[in-house]
Order: C-alpha cells, then sequence, then structure tokens
C-alpha cells in the first residue's frame, strides 16, 4: 500500500504490526508455530445462555422471527439409513470448481484415493459393527444415490458417521483426475432450515455395506 | 576420515509446523522431474523422492491425534560414511560425498539391482518400472538442470545437489570460496508455506539447523532440543534429517519400540 492509505497506517508491514500487536506472544508463534495460553479455561457452556438450545440465539423481539429452537435432522431415514456421511476437505485436493493437477493427485495420501476409489474413514466400532474390513470395497449409499468406496477404517471419525473427501468424483479434467473416486455432491441433498431458508443440515444419512 | 571442517547439509523439520498440505511434494517433483502416472496410488511403486506420512497416537475416538511427518532422504552418514545404500551398492552408483555429507544417486551407473532399496530403511529409493512420460507441452516446463530417469535404474532426493553445484560455481565466479545460507537452499524448504523446513550446514555455528540441533556432549551427542529426534536412530544410519516435536507419541513413533519397553527413551 503506498500514498495516503500507507501512510495512515503506524506500521511498515504486516508482519511490523503483527509483532508490534502481538508483543511476546508474536515471537512464540515464530518460534513454535502455535502459541498456547496456559490460563485458559473453557467455560461452562452448558448453562451458558437460557436460551432454548442452550446456545447463543439472536433474533428481533418485534417480529419473533425465531419462535423456537428446532433441530434440524440430516435427510433420510434412519432405520433405513443408519450412518450419517459427512463431508471434509483435504489440504491435498482442491475442493472447488477447479481440479487437482495431476502432481497434487499423485501427493494424494493412500488414505484418500486407492486405484479409482475414494477411501472413505469409518471408526473401528462402525467397521466392525457392518462387518467391513479396512481397505476393501463398500458401496456407499444415501436418499440420493449410490457410490462404490473403499473402507479406511480411522480412530479419529466419530462412531456412526462416514467421512468423505471432498474433490474427487470429477467427470470433467484430465486422465490423472477424471472418474475418480466419488463426489459428495452427488450423494447429498439439502434440508431447509425453517426460520432462514437456507441449507442448514450438514451430512445425509448413509447406509454402508459389503460390495 | 570424519568431516568436521567440511560441510554437512542436513535439514531439521519442524513437525509442530507442518500442515501436511503436500507443497513439499509437488515443489520436489516439479524441481526433479520426477514424472507422474495415471495411477499412482499404489505408494510402493510410485516414485517421490519427498513423501507427507500421516501418522495417528493409535488412541480411540475423541482422543485420536494426528501427525503429518515429511519424509526427505535421510542421507544417512552411518560410521564415517557407511550409510546403508552406498555399502551394498555393486555398482558404485551411490557414494557418500564426505564434502557435503550427501548421498549421491549416478543414474547411469546404476543398473537396477535394487539393493539399496532394500537396504535403506526408510523406502528413501525408488525404482523406476517405467519409462517418464509427461503430458505433452509439459515436457517444456522441465527442470534443465536435472536428468531425467531411464525405466530400470534407482533414484531418490538429492537435497537438490543441483543447486549446490549452481550455486557454488556463481561463488567461485566472483570469487567466493564459501556460500551464504540463503544461496543453497531445496526446493522443498523454500515451499514450505508453514517454514515448517529449515535447511543448511550442520557444521556452520552461523546456520539456522546448527543451532536448533546443537549436540550435547554430556548426553552421547544427542542435541539439546528436547524436541528433537531422528527416524529408526537406533539403527546407527546416523541421518542427517531431524525433527521436532513437542508431542512425546510422535518423538517415539520415530523409532521401533517393543511393549513394555522404558518409556524414559527420547522423553
Amino acid at each position: 500500500m503506498g500514498g495516503a492509505v500507507g501512510n495512515a497506517f503506524a506500521w511498515d508491514s504486516y508482519e511490523a504490526c503483527l509483532g508490534q500487536t502481538l508483543g511476546d506472544r508474536w515471537d512464540v508463534l515464530v518460534e513454535q508455530g502455535f502459541w498456547e495460553n496456559t490460563d485458559f479455561s473453557q467455560g461452562r457452556w452448558a448453562d451458558a445462555f437460557e436460551t432454548d438450545s442452550s446456545k447463543f440465539e439472536f433474533a428481533g423481539s418485534q417480529i419473533n422471527a425465531l419462535p423456537a429452537y428446532n433441530p434440524v435432522s440430516p435427510p433420510g431415514d434412519e432405520s433405513f439409513y443408519p450412518l450419517v456421511l459427512v463431508p471434509y476437505d483435504s489440504m491435498r485436493l482442491a475442493s472447488g470448481y477447479i481440479g487437482s493437477p495431476p502432481f497434487l493427485i499423485k501427493a494424494l495420501e493412500a488414505t484418500i484415493l486407492k486405484g479409482n476409489d475414494v477411501l472413505v474413514e469409518v471408526n473401528p466400532a462402525t467397521a466392525a459393527k457392518y462387518g467391513l474390513k479396512d481397505g476393501r470395497q463398500a458401496t456407499l449409499s444415501t436418499p440420493r444415490g449410490k457410490a462404490v468406496v473403499k473402507v479406511h477404517v480411522f480412530d479419529g471419525i466419530m462412531p456412526g458417521v462416514i467421512a468423505i473427501a471432498r474433490g474427487l468424483g470429477h467427470t470433467a479434467y484430465d486422465k490423472f483426475l477424471a472418474h475418480k473416486g466419488a463426489s459428495y455432491n452427488a450423494l447429498s441433498a439439502v434440508v431447509e432450515d425453517p426460520a432462514t431458508g437456507l441449507d442448514a443440515a450438514w451430512g445425509i444419512r448413509a447406509k454402508l455395506g459389503k460390495a | 576420515m570424519k568431516h568436521e571442517k567440511a560441510k554437512k547439509f542436513g535439514m531439521v523439520i519442524d513437525l509442530d509446523k507442518c500442515t501436511g498440505c503436500g507443497t513439499c511434494m509437488v515443489a520436489c517433483m516439479a524441481e526433479n522431474n520426477v514424472p507422474f502416472r495415471e495411477d499412482d496410488t499404489d505408494k510402493l511403486i510410485s516414485v517421490a523422492w519427498m513423501r507427507v506420512y500421516r501418522l495417528t497416537n493409535g488412541k480411540p475416538f475423541p482422543h485420536t491425534e494426528e501427525c503429518f511427518l515429511p519424509r526427505p532422504c535421510m542421507q544417512c552418514e552411518g560410521h564415517d560414511g557407511h550409510s546403508p545404500c552406498v555399502s551394498v551398492c555393486p555398482a558404485t552408483a551411490t557414494d557418500y560425498d564426505m564434502s557435503t555429507g550427501i548421498v549421491s544417486q549416478i543414474y547411469t551407473r546404476c543398473f537396477g539391482c535394487r539393493y539399496c532399496m532394500a537396504a535403506c530403511p526408510y523406502h528413501v529409493r525408488q525404482f523406476n518400472w517405467w519409462d517418464p512420460l509427461w503430458p505433452e507441452k509439459m515436457t517444456e516446463s522441465l527442470n534443465p538442470d536435472v536428468s531425467v530417469r531411464m525405466r530400470g535404474v534407482v533414484e531418490k532426493c538429492s537435497f537438490c545437489i543441483h543447486r549446490y553445484q549452481t550455486a557454488t560455481q556463481k561463488a567461485n565466479l566472483e570469487g567466493r570460496r564459501e556460500l551464504e545460507e540463503d544461496e543453497y537452499q531445496t526446493a522443498c524448504t523454500q515451499a514450505c508455506p508453514a517454514g515448517a523446513i529449515t535447511f543448511g550446514d550442520l557444521n556452520n555455528p552461523g546456520h539456522a539447523v546448527h543451532q536448533m540441533v546443537k549436540p550435547d556432549p554430556n548426553h552421547g551427542g544427542r542435541p539439546k532440543n528436547p524436541k528433537a529426534f531422528r527416524l529408526l536412530e537406533r539403527l546407527g544410519t546416523n541421518p542427517k534429517v531431524y525433527y521436532l516435536s513437542s508431542r512425546k507419541w510422535v518423538r517415539r513413533a520415530g523409532d521401533n519400540y517393543i511393549r513394555q519397553e522404558g518409556s524414559q527413551n527420547h522423553s
């Protein structure tokens, strides 16, 4: 930035600004990459707000736009689709309109893509319950569609939830990306929040069975 | 022959800073003309000089933690330059350079017996099962300073030795014998957006890597930095790539321990 705008700031650069405003914490950040507040203790969220949802609610009392808190469930029949499928973003996979280039596809972890199949994260308890084995093919179905995937048994995912990486299942682009894996977009559905009209659900009910 | 006076290029990778984004891998492949295939998901035959591994602490949900670990060539010094791969090569296609501490790979001498791959405990060395093939036009973006490798030879991370050669030639032309720290840096070091990789001469007190893993003579030469460790240190390969982690389970994952073994190691 230059001219009058640049002169309006007291610092020569953004880094100088961060250094001055963060003080000692900036040195710690540069040194070890993170800064830990040892005095921090988590608030008692369960009774922090006296609202129906026990969470922060923001609405005009005049128009009464938020008459009641109604939790939104992921779409699908729980008795037929016992699991919940959620998408996640991998640092090594472009998940937007632009697809991953070949070097990035090659750099993708073996826990996300194997052959032409995307791997979905499944908790060991979920895998045991449905007889799924690590690395094996499985059929993933939701109310919206079906896909062949491979199972990645992983402790880091919550039991009852399946996670799929965003950014695969393209039909466009080159042979290094196209027709590899499955897209969450093709399997998901929208649930409208009655108060705002926005898409409110993160995830969709799903079933995972042996292929 | 010990090489105290000589250079000993090494790397320190701070795993607390690594986000696992894979930029180091991409930068390495672009810099060193590493090819890719339509299906490169079989990591046993996929050629990558730098590979980022994903570790977990093995604890059940919700106590699971992850750590990403980038793995270039460890440039093992072993004892007096007897690194595992150099010792077994029948073609002298790989050697330990006492003046830099870099383990070379001479593609034109390699006849593909793959003894070195069996000897390397880090899966650093990889075999070209196919001739490299780039998409049309992409051959124009190949790095002219690095030769491409043919089918039937082994390749591995070179610590971007061509950059050292170029920088040394430039310095010599300018009448200098010594390089500045920033004149020779590897592609992965420069590309890392988190600043997790530090590269330099471990023998030079003026270089950051020297300060980060300064040896403690009272502790068998182990780095004074309690966060520092190396991979499979107990094999005696004496790697020049050091890792830093504030997490004990990550440091312990760097070596093999038998069950119930004293937890005082590397604590």
